[in-house]
């Protein structure tokens, strides 16, 4: 934590005016500001991983389809299904502002374990009165300091929205992207979302500053199986259109499985950077490799996208285990699509591993149990591994966790037996069951 | 040993009391968001095996729908006899007030009865009689009022506990808002109360009441029920279902405070607070269903 000293010359070098910099001093006293206090914040409740803030103009129909890309990226969309439909919603809380939100931008930002604050500058937003400016100034000077834990995205429908915002005291260092740099008018606003998505997987992944190769926190190889030279196209043109988008090309890359003979290895020990696209062809689920690379893949939980490439009209009903992998196809040859996927099921993993994190904070895990993690509901095949795995003589309490919501009738009786039946005392569970079976002293 | 597969919460009847209210726009959550916080509170309590029961028909929103959708993946499958066990009750139960009658037609409530449960809660005994003989506009609010009334009562016996997130406070047709009513009689009844504030509206009133914050000016009040019920109340000082007194209301919730709240709802003071503070809407869901895991089974429907 900044001593106040430190940040009134951070701030005075900013051009930050003086009322807001003392907001902000007065924030930081507050518990749970800034990564260094967080072990001490909010007396170990927990906290969840992510929050999205938007502020927009909802009346400006324009700006409504960066809205609706934005959360269709974190929610899967508006309509209520969205959140039970497996896989769409990822559980991110997300919140829409036209004016100054309720609470003061600082602990509101500390509230979750991540805050990432989307801005779309329109020409009524920031509106005239100055309070979500104000909001908002507060809000960037907590993310300069809040060393990597907390973003702020700005983007300007037009370079004289984004000028306007730097004039308001405060906002003078904010970095504005006008939206023409995501590409044609039609295809702006997904990018946009994938910018979003990008940004929350770096908060996630707790990447501080951005560096350069394979081995900083926020990267994510792409792993293409495929079946014989199918792939090779792919993993190309996916690499190229990566290395060709700035924002991507540190973060990202992609490689034909079949050239890394070590990539279970990498998959397997590195899943949080790693995912594999599963390229589907007509002749892909008949190739031996490639039914091994689909079992593995799921036995081991790692997070996968599907590219449906096949052309025929009928296939018959499949042994392989595809049913928990999202899919996409691209008649259309937008590759940004499969990264998209990727992207989300990226962050997935990581907003689940850290959801686990602030379960053992919270203690309604024992610091000391034994957890094993999917970030989606896990086949039987990946259970009994996982089960096999965990030690036949516990001296600590175990746990198999997987986010919610919960396995339903007919899956949940069965992973339980076999959860019983392969590792008795474990407890299969998601966030909410823990609470549901919580018998904690109450009172 | 083979562990039980029954679910956490498996007996439990849950009613849940949330809408959106003036502020939750202004609050970050627009009308989509307040219904996707109901399918996360469902999916939430129907997952650990809860029941839920609702005051009210399937809406045009797609919210029943959708959590009709997710309660047939969690509903227990019908025995194939008797000796296997009793069949397992519906997990959603709509309960309609008069004069309302169910939007789904009588197959698909057939259709749908093993997991949904649709009835109508009627009128009290000592009103049933107005509806005969008299009409007009004063008479329909004032036996509109009093089904209302009826309702929450019958919602409240069937639940064992309940759980008020956000809820308008102005413009209801009963004689209380509709948060804030399922709210008193719950704890008149001693039923464990969850107050989440993060939505704002008459919860955020009630909790502070609980935290002996000053009233805000038109707490409770809707429209012009007091003369409305002047008209058709026997003389004398009414009591009970007819009552009408914001005041007492609020002073019920005072008295109560958070150690009234700790006394039934299984959570700590720090707990209670927290919920009633939080602005995640995922750890809220961990308060409450930290809450019902302590309420006996015995209590349980």
């Amino acid at each position: 934590m900044l001593s106040a000293a430190a940040v009134h010359s951070i701030g005075s070098r900013a051009g930050i005016g003086q009322d807001v910099i003392d907001h902000h001093i007065a924030g930081q006293l507050m518990p749970g500001t800034g990564r260094g206090s967080e072990a001490n914040s909010i007396e170990m409740t927990s906290r969840a991983p992510l929050r999205v803030v938007l502020f927009r103009d909802p009346n400006d129909t324009t700006v409504a389809k960066y809205e609706n890309a934005v959360v269709r990226a974190f929610q899967g969309g508006k309509e209520p299904g969205a959140y039970v439909a497996s896989g769409a919603d990822l559980g991110v809380q997300l919140q829409l502002f036209f004016n100054t939100p309720p609470e003061e931008a600082v602990p509101y930002m500390d509230a979750f374990c991540h805050t990432l604050v989307l801005v779309v500058l329109s020409a009524n937003l920031p509106p005239c009165a100055r309070g979500p400016a104000n909001w908002l100034a507060v809000c960037h000077a907590h993310e300069s300091v809040s060393d990597g834990r907390h973003k702020l995205l700005v983007l300007a429908m037009e370079k004289r929205f984004g000028d306007g915002f730097q004039r308001l005291p405060g906002l003078r260092s904010c970095q504005i992207d006008p939206v023409e740099r995501y590409g044609e008018d039609a295809i702006r606003p997904g990018m946009v979302a994938l910018r979003a998505l990008h940004e929350a997987r770096l908060l996630l992944a707790g990447t501080g500053t951005g560096k350069a190769g394979a081995t900083h926190s926020g990267f994510l190889r792409l792993f293409i199986s495929h079946a014989k030279m199918d792939g090779l196209p792919l993993a190309q043109a996916l690499k190229h259109q990566i290395q060709s988008t700035r924002w991507l090309q540190t973060f990202y890359d992609a490689e034909d499985l079949t050239k890394n003979p070590g990539w279970r290895r990498e998959l397997k020990f590195g899943v949080k950077n790693s995912l594999i696209i599963i390229l589907r062809t007509e002749v892909y689920d008949d190739r031996y490799w490639c039914q091994q690379e689909v079992r593995w893949a799921d036995e081991y939980a790692v997070p996968a996208v599907l590219v449906e490439a096949r052309t025929g009209l009928d296939h018959p009903a499949s042994t392989l285990p595809l049913d928990r992998i999202p899919t996409v196809r691209i008649p259309d040859g937008n590759l940004m699509r499969i990264l998209y996927l990727a992207l989300r099921e990226g962050l997935k993993y990581l907003l689940f591993n850290r959801r686990v994190a602030e379960l053992r904070r919270s203690r309604l895990v024992p610091a000391n149990a034994v957890i094993r993690t999917f970030s989606f509901h896990p086949s039987m095949a990946a259970l009994l591994r996982i089960c096999r795995t965990l030690p036949a003589k516990p001296k600590r309490r175990r746990y198999i966790l997987y986010p919610d919501p919960v396995l339903g009738t007919g899956a949940y009786e069965a992973a339980m037996a076999l959860v019983d039946r392969e590792a008795p005392e474990t407890i299969l569970a998601t966030p909410s069951t823990l609470a549901a079976l919580s018998k904690r002293p109450g009172k | 040993m083979t562990r039980a597969l029954t679910r956490p919460l498996s007996g439990l009847r849950v009613g849940i009391s949330i809408s959106g209210s003036e502020d939750s726009d202004g609050r970050g959550f627009p009308a989509w968001q307040v219904n996707r916080v109901t399918m996360q509170f469902a999916a939430a309590l129907l997952g650990q095996g809860a029941g839920m029961v609702f005051g009210h028909d399937w809406r045009d929103d797609g919210v029943m729908e959708a959590v009709h959708d997710f309660a047939m993946r969690m509903q227990a499958p019908v025995a194939r006899n008797k000796q296997e066990g009793p069949v397992p009750a519906p997990l959603l139960q709509n309960l309609l007030p008069w004069p309302d009658t169910p939007k789904l037609a009588p197959g698909e409530i057939k259709r749908l009865a093993a997991t949904l449960s649709i009835k109508r809660a009627g009128l009290p005994d000592d009103v049933a009689g107005l509806v005969v003989g008299r009409s007009g506009k004063d008479v329909k609010a004032y036996l509109r009022a009093r089904a209302l009334t009826h309702l929450r009562n019958q919602l409240v016996a069937q639940t064992g506990a309940r759980i008020c997130i956000g809820g308008r406070t102005r413009g209801s047709r009963g004689r209380y808002p509709g948060v804030i009513e399922e709210a008193y009689l719950s704890v008149q009844t001693g039923r464990p109360l969850f107050l989440i504030g993060l939505l704002g509206g008459a919860t955020r009133q009630l909790i502070d009441a609980v935290d002996g914050k000053p009233r805000p000016s038109g707490f409770g009040k809707t429209g012009d029920i007091d003369r409305i019920y002047g008209l058709f109340d026997k003389p004398g000082r009414p009591e009970g279902d007819v009552e009408i007194s914001p005041d007492r209301v609020w002073s019920r919730f005072v008295s109560l405070g958070v150690a009234g709240l700790v006394e039934q709802n299984g959570l700590n003071d720090r707990e209670n607070i927290e919920l009633h503070r939080t602005p995640s809407v995922e750890r809220a869901i961990e308060l409450v269903l930290m809450g019902l895991a302590k309420i006996p089974k015995l209590s349980r429907t």
